[in-house]
């Protein structure tokens, strides 16, 4: 009964409240809230970027994990680079110098060791499953898992990646000590004699420019 | 002259990435003072035939008809070009590809001298007098020929496609 009371009680005040005191100052404070997040800048994901322009970025002040470059606000970028050289890798990371004639600079890629060592040792359990004697099924099964095992492996190990290699890359920049790096969350190796992917990706590249820096203006 | 010379006295900076430098921007470069210093990437025809192996300029279908060349027109040298460099695909004779390296002066007289760089020039310019900076560039002129040290290799396709995007993308950098 005391808790019918109380809601009672809760709704008229809810009410009360609409008409007299505090509907003002609610609406004041939802349009200060709406106004808020409509006025901030467009936070792009995944716009594709020159080095040139990833290596000018620099950390928005006001939002976590949000970079700006010529009045884009983003949080992650793609970009296209020729792979020069190696660096020392550390535990957690593979280091190679990228370049993609713009500007060049240093790629750290997450080693994911455990989850690369999960794959091959299921890789590993297909391709025998393959060889013992079995059903024509089973056979065919474990060969083509044993293939898309190795197709994963391909894009999840980075240290396979080597100098003279063409990367695609999706990441964001990563500030340390003065220097901007690139921090590689996936990556896609493109080594065919076809550059129909790298002139696809500068065709897509060309275009955003094109495209953003008008609006700009 | 001396005002020329004294113009172009700034030594360069070396560009630091693999820079798309057309076949022709090298070859027919009149005043080497005026070369591209540092690495350099180069799109263009392998050809390993004669004695020397050079990379021969590629049709650029886009360019305006009064600036196009025809494949195999001009070519520019390449130095310490081997085999072991080409990623991928085998290189031969007559085969698109893309290089990267760095661009060098190389004297045909005497190819044991040794190679020099457009920095090189501008020092070596800055400590002489007019006089001397004249012979200088004359004697440079006549017996070096720019070409490219080959640190990577790698064989392609649609190669004036991707010079054109290549291009584009090197306007978009230089209009900032």
């Amino acid at each position: 009964m005391d808790e019918d009371e109380q809601d009672k009680e809760r709704d008229l005040e809810d009410v009360l409240d609409n008409f007299f005191i505090r509907k003002p100052n609610q609406s004041n404070a939802n349009n200060a809230n709406k106004n808020f997040s409509n006025v901030g800048p467009t936070i792009h994901k995944a716009i594709p970027l020159t080095l040139r322009d990833i290596s000018r970025s620099r950390p928005d002040a006001d939002r976590s994990n949000v970079f700006i470059t010529k009045n884009w606000h983003f949080q992650t970028c793609v970009a296209y680079a020729f792979v020069a050289g190696r660096c020392v890798p550390n535990k957690t990371f593979y280091k190679y110098i990228i370049d993609d004639g713009t500007d060049s600079m240093e790629l750290s890629i997450y080693a994911n060791i455990a989850k690369h060592r999960q794959i091959i040792s299921l890789y590993n359990e297909a391709t025998v499953l393959s060889g013992v004697s079995g059903t024509e099924e089973d056979k065919k099964l474990s060969g083509s898992m044993s293939r898309l095992l190795l197709e994963a492996k391909e894009s999840i190990d980075a240290s396979a990646i080597a100098p003279g290699m063409n990367l695609m890359l999706e990441g964001r920049p990563n500030m340390f000590r003065g220097k901007v790096g690139f921090e590689a969350f996936s990556f896609c190796l493109d080594n065919d004699r076809s550059r129909k992917m790298e002139i696809a990706f500068n065709d897509h590249l060309l275009d955003w420019y094109k495209n953003n820096m008008a609006k700009e203006n | 002259m001396t005002s020329e010379l004294d113009n172009k006295a700034n030594p360069p900076i070396y560009c630091d990435y693999f820079k798309l430098q057309l076949i022709e921007e090298l070859a027919l470069e009149k005043d080497y003072r005026e070369l591209h210093y540092g690495k350099v990437a180069v799109i263009g025809r392998f050809s390993s035939e004669t004695e020397v192996i050079c990379l021969e300029n590629v049709l650029i279908e886009h360019m305006p008809r009064e600036y196009r060349l025809s494949t195999g027109t001009i070519s520019v040298l390449l130095l310490d070009f081997h085999y072991d460099k080409v990623y991928g695909e085998p290189l031969t004779h007559r085969n698109l590809c893309i290089l990267r390296g760095e661009v060098l002066l190389f004297n045909l007289e005497k190819p044991t001298s040794p190679k020099l760089s457009t920095r090189f020039i501008h020092e070596t310019l800055s400590k002489l007098n007019v006089a001397q900076q004249i012979e200088f560039l004359e004697n440079i002129h006549r017996t070096y020929k720019p070409a490219i040290n080959v640190w990577y290799a790698k064989r392609i396709e649609l190669a004036s496609e991707l010079i054109q995007r290549k291009l584009e993308l090197r306007m978009l950098d230089s209009n900032q």
